[in-house]
């Protein structure tokens, strides 16, 4: 069959996937028809929602987003950036510490 | 002339001879230029297209320099192979027809993208230069030649990075990918002085024959694997990723992704065609493993925190390795297991290996949009973006095709080889398929920042000016886009294709050995 993919333990099919998008979407679209119609357009009602933020405040920038996730993270952030020094020295020494944990461990396991 | 017999040499010369004739092709007008980079490509790719068919009709080729009759691997006088020796099997068609593509699809891009009078016809000598390496590399099937090419393309793609030279950060990036590649490869130098010095051969296929994995061997194998791991970007070898990725201009980020994945290839054929039979090869699949989650995970959760849009697709470039390095490492823990390797481990390989392309397609595809923002508002910071959909309408349904392959969601081309993945690992290791989900999750997290903060919102007042960018570069997109889009909607035909005889041709070490000796 075009487009089947055998994963191994079952199949993937974008075709009939893609097929049956499209008749949801229409299914959709056609359920909208029966929606609220007496909403006043340019009034609130229909203003953007964005998380409670005026839409004047938009745009919201990239600072902004997801940043309860980094307050959250905070620690872990600081821990991975200590790592990340920008210093080609460090660079050279994560070589280093690969091989010789690479090294012991294969040295140790062909014992 | 037989085209086909003196293929595989004339694919890597073609581009090698292109780039360094170029100063003097500039001499005749900028539009003979461009048409000769071109062409020299379009004939690149036509040769690794033409020994590709081939190569899946008939098996392995070899091409020996300097030889008589070029299939002639083993001189009369001798009983070992000592001539430069190229040997061409599926995976190795399939690196170059990926390699090539992305080189082809970068040098339209930059028809426009690079300005007249910034040493362009230099910065196209280097493009093919570094094509050239690339096929090198993964045509060659001696360790010293791998070396050499491996040399070229870090030296051409360090000069890249350096391009906007009258930039501090650049030169700075390329410094340290310089050094960086220097060190791996003296390393890599160590390594094959090991083998040579015991074996006396440095043909890959000869010394997959007479391997006694002795101690010098394993110390030869640790060394490759990590420079080879270093070249690819893996976790924790990845820091020169984001320095240079995020500085060189757009379409080279795009061709260092394929140029990552040449070491990649390295790697892999190093673990599978010479160490596969080491009684310890497990150890080495779970180094391959564990490098490829922890870059998986580690590359993802630095991306998110990014605000330069190209830092960040760095660090989702070394997210995505780790896919490929934790698949194709599966195969390699089971390749002793006849029935784990035929249940899952080629399942797993293959995910691995059409990740690659995938990979090479859609985070192309994304360099290159990041190109055009860059190219048009003239900043990599997202936070001086915001409302471009209006203004760039083309470039933000490119991205969201992009965004939308590399998060792994249907139809496009990244779910089917993340599906392969996250399946066959999962009779592996629960766990890890597991992880390799919710990375995927994150990189929507992601990827729907940066369309948001760039692409999304009213229109900016410092943005009336920015229009869509030039034709040839939303050509390079829209070829890329469509690429990802059919790929994903007809995932079988590349892998019946061209996925599964390359992750086969990785198994099997005889027929490697068999195509020389």
């Amino acid at each position: 069959m075009m487009g089947l993919l055998q994963t191994g333990t079952g199949f993937w099919n974008p075709l009939v996937w893609s097929v049956s998008l499209f008749i949801i979407v229409l299914l959709v679209y056609f359920i909208r028809f029966f929606g609220e119609k007496k909403y006043k357009p340019g009034t609130e009602q229909t203003m953007p929602f964005c998380s409670g933020s005026h839409p004047s405040e938009l745009p919201i920038r990239a600072n902004s987003i997801y940043w309860g996730f980094f307050k959250a993270m905070d620690k872990h952030y600081k821990a991975l950036n200590r790592i990340h020094t920008g210093l080609l020295d460090d660079y050279v020494f994560w070589f280093i510490i690969v091989i010789v944990i690479m090294l012991t461990v294969l040295s140790i396991g062909g014992l | 002339m037989n085209l086909l017999l003196h293929a595989p040499i004339l694919a890597i010369s073609i581009p090698l001879l292109g780039g360094l004739a170029t100063p003097i092709i500039t001499k005749f007008g900028k539009r003979v230029r461009d048409s000769w980079i071109i062409l020299s490509l379009l004939f690149t790719e036509f040769l690794v297209l033409i020994l590709t068919h081939d190569i899946l009709s008939n098996g392995i080729r070899t091409y020996t320099l300097g030889a008589k009759f070029p299939t002639d691997t083993i001189p009369i006088a001798n009983f070992i192979p000592v001539r430069i020796v190229l040997e061409l099997d599926a995976f190795s068609v399939f690196m170059a027809i990926t390699s090539v593509t992305i080189a082809l699809i970068a040098s339209i891009y930059s028809l426009k993208f690079i300005k007249e009078g910034t040493a362009k016809s230099k910065y196209y000598t280097l493009l093919l230069l570094l094509t050239a390496a690339m096929v090198g590399l993964v045509f060659t099937g001696d360790l010293f030649s791998m070396f050499v090419f491996l040399e070229i393309l870090s030296i051409s793609s360090g000069v890249l990075v350096a391009f906007y030279s009258h930039k501090g950060e650049a030169l700075e990036a390329a410094f340290k990918y310089i050094v960086i590649s220097a060190v791996g490869a003296l390393m890599i130098l160590l390594a094959i002085g090991l083998l040579y010095g015991h074996y006396n051969l440095l043909n890959i296929a000869a010394l997959a024959n007479v391997l006694k994995f002795s101690f010098s061997d394993k110390v030869a194998l640790v060394l490759l694997i990590a420079a080879f791991a270093m070249k690819c970007g893996a976790v924790p070898l990845h820091m020169w990723v984001p320095d240079a990725y995020g500085e060189a201009p757009a379409p080279i980020s795009a061709v260092l992704v394929v140029a990552s994945q040449a070491g990649l290839y390295a790697l892999f054929r190093i673990s599978f065609t010479l160490f596969s039979a080491l009684p310890t090869i497990e150890i080495v699949a779970w180094s391959v493993i564990i490098l490829g989650v922890l870059s998986m995970f580690i590359g993802v959760i630095m991306a998110i925190s990014q605000k330069n849009i190209k830092r960040l697709m760095a660090y989702h470039a070394i997210s995505q390795t780790g896919y490929m390095l934790l698949g194709i490492g599966v195969g390699l823990a089971v390749i002793g297991n006849i029935n784990a390797l035929n249940s899952f481990g080629i399942t797993a390989m293959e995910g691995g290996i059409f990740h690659i392309i995938n990979h090479a397609i859609y985070k192309g595809l994304l360099f290159l949009t990041a190109g055009a923002i860059i190219y048009r508002v003239g900043t990599k910071d997202l936070n001086k973006m915001g409302g471009l959909a209006h203004k760039m309408p083309f470039t933000t349904i490119f991205f969201l095709i992009g965004a939308l392959a590399i998060t792994g969601l249907p139809p496009f081309n990244g779910f089917a080889s993340k599906l392969m993945i996250y399946e066959s690992v999962f009779r592996f290791s629960p766990l890890l398929s597991i992880i390799a989900m919710m990375v995927s999750i994150l990189t929507l997290a992601s990827f729907v920042k940066v369309f948001y903060s760039a692409f999304m919102g009213p229109k900016l007042k410092e943005h009336n000016e920015i229009r869509e960018v030039p034709k040839t570069m939303l050509i390079a997109m829209l070829v890329l886009a469509l690429l990802t889009l059919l790929v994903g909607l007809f995932p079988d035909i590349v892998v019946d294709n061209i996925i599964s005889p390359a992750a086969h041709a990785l198994v099997d070490q005889s027929k490697y050995i068999g195509g020389v000796l």
